[in-house]
């Protein structure tokens, strides 16, 4: 009994150390770091009501219960953003138009306007590049800006940090939080504590008493799923997952349970990148449709009109895929998807619909479609392709894409479109937010 | 069922079909040996429906039976007997094996609900001396296509036509073609693709003192029988295309090199190139008297040069360093000629002095 005692003591007593060491060094490392997490409060919602007031309206849909959404009607019908009198009602995001005005009838809907959004996150990310030469854009409405050694310019981060708040706050009318700490983690976690409108530190000696004392929900890549794991084992707060043994983690959270140890002990040392691009490794692009689809033809132009975008991303980014995958979602809410490796890497929008087609046509069983859904993955660059006999070579379609690319970057994207989509009722290309321009997309990497 | 064999012939028997044995497990009893003592022979055999292997091990039989034993749990467990006699009783489904005083009993299988192996009804049938045979396996499989989108792909085209005796594989990127002069007494004729998979298991279990393996055949399987085993196979259905339209009747640079210095430097130069998506493209920069490699990544530089002597003009290709070094490796001379037209036409290995063999290899085009 006793050895056992001691044994266990022993290793507890071991991966404290361990966590202990780690937070040190990291102090220790990033002392002299000093970054910021700029988030717009209620991104949407508020870029909307700035631009209301500024032509002419008298509301500001900041103090009334309203939601930016999608429409009901072409069944995009989810709660985008809500304003925080409507968060009063018991309004969240994500839930559907209909329960949300079921919770309240007199709130006001607004349609997403995606052109306003990227219009407002640029002006925004201006006013930051004034400050720090290295500001790198997180998602539409969060930038992260490396503070460090500023001490000449701005003798207390803090007092900067309200400064810029109050600047953009004056200039573009709408409000921001900005956490400020020594890495990416905490400054996020920073600016995410009381909104809107404010400035908040995490520094490393303030983990315990701001960070570890929130619900295990509040940090960062802790989502359902893994808040429901953690919460069946004991662990409510990030403090509980700070001081979790992470040999005990693993095992049921895998590499994805280090990370969140991590992050809950304030561990991370992403540099802030300038103009960064993610590692990309796949892309695709899905659509809810404004009518059930029943007929083969209908949904082979969806599909195609999806590849017509992806393909197109695809070869912008100089990549070409070597996996093909479609999905869809039945009128019963069914998820269903399939997927086919192909002998050589690809870019040409025909040669991705050709197996995307294929792959549909073995999946589809005649279900009423709601959602179609085209991804391409396992990505290699495209400045070299591996010739071959017996097959059809692609070189010709390549220059025919490049060239239709550019006549679509000059003229704009509906310039040329193919004409099987002439009076079918179905849009040239789908899916995505806006389109030319590129939608900054969260990542799960800081 | 009663027999007494050494636990060596147990053994010989067991690694001969065990890889025939289902993995997919589709019907339980697959995943089983069928074991039958017959007069004076035990009789191993095991099949997954597409390729079945049958071998028989000297043994002396007590009493006639048979059963199926469960493959993977009685290869370990004769793996670990002793080296000793074994004697083996089957009773009740059940398989008891004995050795000194010690005992072991599986639980088998019904043997009724085994498939039989087919014996081809009206099958054609040739004769292929061993080390030839062998020899076109090797020169040849590695070609064959691991993804399995295309079935024929997945297979090597076996072609019997008066003395001639054919093989060719290809997964579109390259093509592996191989040819012998097999005497043909009962001018048979053969055209098929058979799996990858098969000849594997065959080259693995030909042994050289198999003197000759015999070959026959009907339109939709093939068997090999060769020493104490008879294997038969599934051929794969389809097409295999017209791999005569591909070879190039000429060529606008040719060069000739040896094989042992080119291997070399291929492979050095692949070291840097190994690209995260599995791409390993070397350029290779030909010009009079020299054959240069220079390659620059992120990783570092290198630049390969070897003496080689050339006639026609100079050329600047690239090419995937794997498909190169699967070739360079089985080729048995030590010069090749290896001729090349331009930076997007195939090029095409041969052995100096020896028409038999010929590899084909298509660049990477770069853009």
């Amino acid at each position: 009994m006793q050895l056992f005692g001691k044994i266990s003591s022993f290793t507890q007593n071991n991966s404290f150390g361990k966590i202990r060491t780690y937070i040190l060094c990291g102090v220790k490392e990033m002392g002299k770091r000093i970054i910021f997490h700029v988030d717009v409060n209620s991104a949407y919602l508020s870029w909307e009501a700035v631009y209301r007031l500024q032509h002419g309206d008298s509301l500001d849909l900041r103090t009334i219960p309203s939601i930016v959404g999608g429409n009901p009607e072409t069944r995009h019908g989810i709660v985008l953003t809500k304003s925080i009198p409507a968060k009063k009602y018991g309004i969240q995001t994500g839930e559907t138009l209909h329960t949300a005005l079921a919770k309240c009838p007199e709130l006001v809907i607004i349609p997403p306007n995606y052109g306003l959004y990227m219009q407002c996150s640029k002006a925004f990310g201006d006013i930051l590049r004034e400050y720090s030469p290295l500001v790198e854009q997180y998602s539409i409405d969060e930038y992260f800006m490396d503070f460090s050694n500023m001490e000449r310019l701005f003798k207390d981060p803090v007092v900067a940090a309200y400064m810029l708040k109050d600047r953009i706050k004056s200039e573009l009318g709408f409000t921001v939080n900005i956490g400020v700490s020594t890495n990416k983690i905490l400054a996020k976690m920073a600016s995410e504590l009381q909104k809107p409108d404010k400035v908040h530190t995490i520094f490393p000696d303030e983990i315990a008493e701001k960070m570890w004392v929130l619900p295990i929900e509040e940090l960062f890549m802790v989502g359902r799923a893994t808040s429901k794991k953690l919460r069946s084992r004991g662990i409510r707060t990030i403090g509980d997952l700070a001081h979790y043994d992470p040999k005990l983690i693993k095992p049921f959270l895998h590499s994805h349970g280090l990370l969140v140890w991590n992050y809950a002990n304030g561990i991370e040392c992403n540099p802030v990148r300038e103009n960064r691009r993610p590692i990309i490794k796949g892309m695709g692009n899905s659509t809810t449709i404004a009518f059930d689809i029943d007929d083969r033809k209908t949904a082979h132009l969806v599909l195609l009109s999806l590849t017509e975008t992806v393909a197109t991303r695809l070869r912008q980014s100089g990549y070409c895929a070597r996996l093909v995958s479609v999905s869809f979602r039945t009128n019963e809410f069914f998820d269903c998807s399939h997927q086919r490796k192909i002998f050589s890497a690809i870019d040409c929008t025909n040669a991705i619909y050709e197996v995307a087609r294929e792959l549909f046509d073995e999946l589809w069983k005649c279900e009423p479609i709601r959602h179609l859904g085209i991804r391409v993955s396992e990505l290699c660059q495209n400045d070299f392709q591996q010739m071959t006999f017996f097959e059809k070579d692609y070189a010709k379609q390549r220059a025919v894409d490049r060239a239709i690319d550019s006549i679509r970057e000059r003229f704009g994207n509906g310039s040329v479109f193919r004409s099987a989509f002439l009076n079918s009722g179905v849009r040239f290309s789908s899916g995505g937010t806006m389109d030319d321009e590129e939608y900054p997309m969260m990542s799960s990497q800081l | 069922m009663k027999i007494f064999c050494s636990k060596d012939s147990l053994i010989s028997g067991v690694n001969a079909v065990q890889r025939a044995v289902s993995v997919k497990n589709t019907l339980p009893v697959l995943s089983g040996i069928l074991i039958s003592a017959e007069k004076q022979s035990l009789r191993f055999a095991a099949t997954d429906l597409e390729l079945g292997i049958r071998c028989e091990i000297p043994a002396q039989i007590e009493e006639e039976g048979t059963i199926v034993v469960p493959a993977k749990l009685f290869a370990e467990v004769v793996r670990k007997l002793p080296d000793t006699m074994i004697t083996i009783k089957e009773e009740n489904l059940a398989i008891t094996i004995y050795y000194y005083q010690s005992e072991i009993t599986l639980r088998g299988y019904d043997p009724e609900e085994y498939p039989l192996l087919p014996d081809l009804i009206d099958p054609m049938s040739y004769t292929i001396p061993t080390l030839i045979f062998k020899n076109m396996i090797r020169q040849t499989i590695f070609s064959c296509a691991v993804e399995e989108n295309r079935p024929v792909f997945n297979g090597t085209l076996m072609q019997i036509e008066g003395s001639n005796l054919r093989l060719v594989a290809t997964d579109t990127h390259r093509l592996a073609y191989s040819i012998s002069e097999v005497e043909n007494p009962k001018n048979a004729s053969f055209n098929g693709i058979i799996p990858a998979k098969t000849l594997a298991e065959i080259y693995r279990l030909l042994k050289d003192e198999d003197e000759s393996i015999q070959i026959s055949f009907n339109k939709t399987q093939v068997v090999f029988q060769f020493g104490l085993i008879y294997l038969v196979s599934r051929l794969i259905d389809g097409m295999f295309p017209n791999y005569k339209q591909v070879i190039p009747q000429t060529c606008e640079t040719k060069i000739n090199l040896s094989v042992k210095n080119f291997l070399e430097a291929v492979e050095r130069a692949s070291l840097l190139s190994h690209d995260k998506s599995g791409a390993n493209i070397i350029r290779i920069k030909v010009e009079s008297t020299q054959l240069k490699i220079d390659q620059t990544t992120e990783l570092g530089k290198i630049s390969e040069q070897i003496e080689v002597t050339t006639q026609g003009n100079d050329v600047m290709i690239a090419f995937n360093a794997k498909f190169l070094i699967d070739a360079l490796k089985v080729i048995d001379t030590d010069q090749i000629i290896f001729e090349l037209s331009g930076p997007y036409s195939p090029g095409v290995m041969r052995p100096l002095d020896n028409p038999n063999y010929l590899y084909l290899v298509l660049p990477v085009r770069i853009s």
